[in-house]
């Protein structure tokens, strides 16, 4: 906020960065109350147990903090993510981009519903007064997020497709991390649906991992974006797209089998001896072996295996914004003069003549 | 170093206050209004979940405030006026900090730091009037957990306080952005002690 340079309004700050602000202020709003649950629990906890009920109280009233729809919050720097390689790769100007600026900011109302602790489900029954008093907070808290969040998928589509796109390496993982976190979100509406009957299954557990390896495959596509002004090379393409398509395939596979197993009654919270006549050891060995590929994958990555040997220019993507336009890997202070910027896109602007820009 | 000559773009204004201390004094106030009135909320739901009983005027009143226990009003009131009082003392050092006048910037931050002690002082005295333990039952561990984290978090006010002070007579008094952050964050504590002060000592 106060280490902007001269010119750079809050409309024009990069996507990473109005994301990372976003979630700063949902954290600021969430993270302390879950803060005051943990006081009043410890304390209860600590002192006779009276209130909170013990060990079980902790999941009861602080397990929301960790679960979704929580768990938007700490991935909503992937939306940001995406929606700053996806102009670079349809090789033109982010369409609407206050409309993504707004996106991005809609999945974040997701904190007014988090903070209140409480499940918002829809429950199709009763009067039909009834039905819209239960109606209407489930929107707002589950769908309205949602609806944030397949703005900006639409958006990068609609830049892709009004631009000349390519294969951008990183553009994959992003897309494909945050396709993940969007099926969540998805899973997370679904589970909220009293009629669904899946509250209370393994299908839960199924958007939780939906939603944190989306998050964590879309922080490999940020870090291999920037891996230039990180370190000084860029990451070869093959191995990135390889360690996009595997990790994409042991998400699917260590979420998509639990929202089968949650239609199928299958419980959470247990590991045997439930009542259910569904192929269970099919469901969760496929799932099991999910959460082994990306296990896999997060270690080759971390491993530092695809840093890449090539040392890389100063701006190896013809990109357009700011922090391409200083030496890779980028210098102290990253520039010798603090530059004056006059638009979100200052790389793109010096690139493009003015009587052509669209 | 730095980029190739038909990429740099014109260089900016020398950059200017970035009142980095305010924003920061102000998302601390952010978040901890919203954890005393997460934990206020919480306060709530186990009020509204006690049983009904009948109360000495005949009025049937939720079981939750246990009978045996009085909360001290004269202390808790005296408190509440003692943070708005804190709140005029901490501008005013925001008023003399702008003005260069290290003295009264001083002094009002002195008077800010003893009103502070006074503060600790005299919710240690709520809490020797009211002799209850925390072992007692569910509303003696809620009102020990919300009293002591506003507690606390008057303990921290207190030591900005003192930073602040230090700072003014060290002769730093026209670095007012701390003055200012140090008076958001007792305008923070005094509605935060606000809603407390309401609904645990004035609602029970």
């Amino acid at each position: 906020m106060t280490a902007r340079c001269p010119g750079m309004t809050l409309d024009r700050v990069p996507m990473l960065s109005w994301s990372a602000l976003v979630a700063a202020v949902s954290v600021i709003l969430t993270v302390p109350v879950a803060l005051g649950s943990v006081i009043y629990v410890a304390v209860d906890h600590h002192f006779g147990r009276l209130a909170f009920g013990g060990n079980k109280g902790i999941d009861t009233w602080l397990g929301w903090s960790l679960g979704h729809p929580q768990s938007f919050v700490y991935a909503l720097m992937s939306f940001g993510i995406l929606a700053d390689i996806a102009p670079v790769a349809a090789r033109r100007r982010q369409l609407l981009r206050g409309g993504m600026l707004v996106a991005i900011g809609l999945v974040s109302t997701v904190v007014l519903g988090t903070v209140s602790q409480t499940p918002q489900v829809f429950e199709w029954k009763g009067s039909a007064s009834d039905k819209v008093s239960s109606a209407i907070p489930f929107a707002l808290f589950n769908l309205l997020p949602l609806l944030g969040a397949v703005v900006v998928i639409a958006l990068v589509l609609f830049t892709l497709v009004n631009g000349k796109p390519r294969l951008l390496a990183p553009f994959v993982p992003a897309f494909l991390g945050v396709g993940m976190i969007v099926t969540g979100m998805v899973g997370n509406a679904i589970e909220h649906v009293s009629s669904a009957g899946v509250a209370g299954t393994v299908f839960g557990e199924g958007v939780s991992s939906y939603i944190g390896y989306g998050a964590v495959l879309s922080a490999f596509a940020g870090i291999v974006f920037w891996a230039p002004k990180l370190w000084g090379s860029t990451p070869p393409a093959p191995a990135v797209l390889g360690v996009s398509v595997l990790a994409f395939i042991g998400i699917v596979l260590s979420s998509l089998p639990y929202y089968v197993a949650g239609f199928a009654d299958q419980p959470a919270g247990v590991v045997g001896n439930f009542d259910y006549s569904g192929p269970s050891q099919l469901w969760n060995g496929a799932s099991m072996v999910g959460h082994a590929i990306v296990a896999l994958v997060t270690l080759l990555a971390f491993a530092g295996h695809f840093r890449g040997r090539t040392a890389a220019t100063e701006d190896p993507y013809d990109a357009h914004t700011l922090e391409w336009m200083t030496a890779s890997p980028a210098p102290a202070e990253n520039f010798a003069e603090t530059p004056r910027v006059s638009s979100s896109t200052p790389l793109l602007d010096k690139k493009v003549p003015a009587e052509s820009r669209s | 170093m730095s980029a190739t000559t038909d990429r740099q773009l014109p260089a900016g204004a020398p950059p200017a206050a970035r009142n980095t201390i305010l924003v920061a004094a102000g998302a601390v106030a952010v978040a901890g209004t919203m954890l005393m009135y997460g934990m206020l909320a919480m306060w709530f739901k186990f009020r509204d979940a006690a049983p009904l009983r009948v109360a000495k005027n005949g009025k049937m009143i939720r079981d939750w405030l246990p009978a045996d226990i009085a909360i001290p009003e004269v202390a808790t009131n005296t408190l509440m006026i003692t943070m708005v009082v804190t709140c005029v003392m901490a501008q005013w050092a925001v008023y003399s900090a702008k003005r260069n006048d290290a003295s009264h910037a001083g002094l009002a931050l002195v008077v800010t730091s003893m009103l502070g002690v006074a503060l600790i002082n005299g919710q240690a005295a709520v809490y020797m009037q009211m002799g209850i333990g925390i072992l007692d039952g569910p509303y003696q561990t809620m009102f020990y957990a919300v009293t002591g984290t506003m507690l606390f978090l008057l303990v921290t006010g207190l030591a900005f306080s003192l930073t602040t002070m230090f700072r003014v007579y060290a002769g730093r008094v026209r670095d007012y952005q701390v003055v200012s952050a140090h008076a958001l964050y007792w305008y923070f504590l005094a509605t935060t002690f606000l809603a407390m002060w309401f609904v645990v000592y004035v609602q029970k």
